[in-house]
């Protein structure tokens, strides 16, 4: 139980930062608001960067790009793999696995190494980025429908539906998906928190949502080069980063343990 | 055993030299002209057909790849456009020397640690230790890698001046190794919860098991009971596990390496991707790729040998 409120408090936190920061901003998130590298303060909870900009306000409009492309990603792969793995689990046989095997391949490289593929036959902006999270992500829902697809298929309500004349595309999204749908959230969580830390990772690397928009990755790279002057520019966007994964991570425990009795839950 | 060898031993090649097709056939033929990026849009018709030329674009893409890849086999990756005149072999070469201990370092520090803590962890299941451990391990899972880099910057090199900041002065250098001590330590911290959740949950699993049930019921004291007949059975996925965790870490370090400025190998697929030096990124993910497809094919003939079910055909 804990481990649900701390998870959506966690989470919840950050998030809430990131919607209210669609609305309304502390500062200007690109304007000067103060003296560079100030110290957190009541003006600026977070303090300021290097050139003087509120921290706090560019955390908030800066988690919008993060969420917005994790979000995006997750979806693409998510869907994408999802139906792959169902029709692969449905109609076994070479075809099938050899989708599977291509999806598989692509976990061979680490995803940073895969934006970096991709950087350069989409340019290093968001659509690179945005796809290669998403190739990232797809394999891990393809197996997951693939195989829970592979057992369902012979259970009776399948067998029942088929008979009454169901044709595949029925009993895929209208049997088999609904019977997948908690191990599928499950794996969304968990793909979210990763997204969320693979594109702040291809941020600092400065792949992704160009300047002079914010993003959490950039604005630690920036507060890094300054590291020796002031270190809590580089501090508060990394923690509210890793507060939003460990809330979502600590979600996809909780949702794990109850949606899934079967999976005895280590004590 | 043969039999088995050869088949896992098969399919990695095969593997891998789909992934390298794949990788040559993603970054140089469907982008289409490699030749225009090469000399930029601004430059004369003569010296883009000279480019071309040289690129031997002019020749069908099937050619080109069977071209390279009979090259790639020899050992010869071409020639890089940022660094010109280096072989791009070399370069990966000079990148390993780097990335090579470093991720070696990282994933033993994360063996060690992390297979302690998890035993410390499965030994008091469900206890206070225990559940601080698990969410310890949910920290460590949770912290962006550069971000520990920064924050270990500070600490140790800011604030303490204990260790170098940024940059490697090469082997030869005094000291060196000092440099690749906080990166390494970056690197396997997250990897230090994943080995500790991994080693507690397998352990958990053996621990309910009945040949403990009779070690215990014969009087051995718990710790034997523990590391001589529970963690020898768990050993098989841990080391299989460790094989995994260095190879992608070859390619996976990158990051990392940006955060301490050190001249491996994703400081090179870094500086390929940005500048555009095809055959330079083209080598880094060959050989990522053949790194992690060679190490899994070792820990699968590794199961395969300690455990005769698997190589049951």
């Amino acid at each position: 139980m804990s481990r649900l409120v701390l998870g959506l408090g966690l989470t919840g936190l950050g998030l809430l930062l990131v919607v209210l920061g669609a609305f309304w901003l502390p500062h200007e998130a690109e304007a000067l608001s103060g003296p560079p590298l100030a110290p957190p303060s009541w003006a600026h909870p977070f303090g300021t960067d290097w050139f003087g900009r509120d921290v706090l306000s560019r955390v908030m409009a800066g988690g919008r790009a993060s969420w917005a492309v994790a979000t995006l990603a997750l979806a693409a792969g998510g869907t994408l793999g999802t139906l792959l793995g169902l029709v692969a689990g449905y109609f076994p046989g070479l075809g099938a696995s050899l989708l599977l095997r291509a999806a598989d391949a692509l976990l061979a490289f680490p995803p940073v190494l895969l934006a970096l593929l991709l950087a350069v036959l989409l340019g290093p902006g968001v659509p690179g980025v945005a796809v290669a999270l998403a190739l990232f992500n797809l394999p891990y829902f393809a197996r997951l429908a693939h195989a829970g697809t592979l057992e369902l298929r012979t259970r009776e309500f399948v067998l029942a539906a088929r008979s009454l004349g169901a044709g595949p595309g029925h009993i895929l999204l209208r049997h088999a998906l609904p019977n997948l749908a908690s191990p599928l959230l499950v794996q969304a969580t968990f793909s979210l928190a990763t997204s969320l830390l693979a594109e702040a990772a291809l941020s600092y690397l400065g792949l992704g949502v160009p300047p002079p928009h914010p993003t959490w990755g950039r604005m630690l790279g920036e507060a890094q080069t300054h590291l020796f002057r002031s270190p809590w520019p580089a501090v508060f966007p990394g923690l509210v980063l890793t507060g939003s994964v460990l809330g979502l991570n600590l979600l996809g425990d909780f949702l794990r343990d109850r949606l899934d009795p079967r999976l005895r839950r280590l004590p | 055993m043969l039999r088995f060898l050869l088949i896992r031993t098969a399919a990695m090649v095969a593997t891998g030299l789909v992934v390298a097709m794949a990788a040559f056939i993603g970054l140089t033929v469907i982008p289409g002209d490699a030749a225009r990026l090469m000399v930029g849009p601004e430059a004369t018709p003569e010296r883009y057909e000279a480019a071309r030329r040289a690129l031997g674009l002019d020749r069908p893409w099937h050619a080109r790849l069977a071209d390279w890849l009979g090259r790639a086999l020899r050992g010869d990756l071409g020639t890089s456009w940022r660094y010109p005149g280096w072989p791009v072999a070399a370069l990966l070469g000079q990148g390993l020397q780097v990335t090579f201990p470093l991720a070696l370092l990282a994933t033993l520090l994360a063996f060690l640690l992390g297979g302690l803590l998890g035993v410390a962890s499965a030994a008091r299941l469900g206890q206070p230790q225990d559940l601080l451990l698990s969410g310890l391990a949910q920290l460590g899972l949770a912290l962006p890698e550069f971000w520990l880099g920064i924050l270990f910057l500070l600490v140790f090199s800011v604030r303490l001046q204990l260790l170098p900041a940024t940059g490697f002065p090469g082997w030869e250098a005094e000291r060196a190794w000092a440099h690749l001590l906080l990166p390494g330590l970056t690197l396997a911290l997250p990897r230090v919860a994943y080995f500790a959740r991994l080693t507690r949950a397998v352990l958990a699993d053996l621990l309910a098991l009945e040949f403990v049930r009779t070690a215990r019921a014969k009087g051995l004291p718990e710790g034997r009971v523990l590391f001589w007949h529970a963690l020898r059975n768990a050993l098989l996925p841990l080391t299989a596990a460790l094989g995994l965790t260095f190879g992608r870490l070859l390619g996976g370090a990158l990051v990392v390496e940006r955060v301490f400025s050190l001249p491996g190998l994703g400081k090179y697929a870094l500086e390929a991707a940005l500048g555009r030096d095809l055959p330079l990124l083209l080598g880094v993910a060959v050989l990522v790729a053949a790194a992690v497809t060679a190490v899994s094919t070792a820990a699968e003939i590794l199961y395969g040998f300690l455990d005769p079910r698997i190589r049951a055909p």
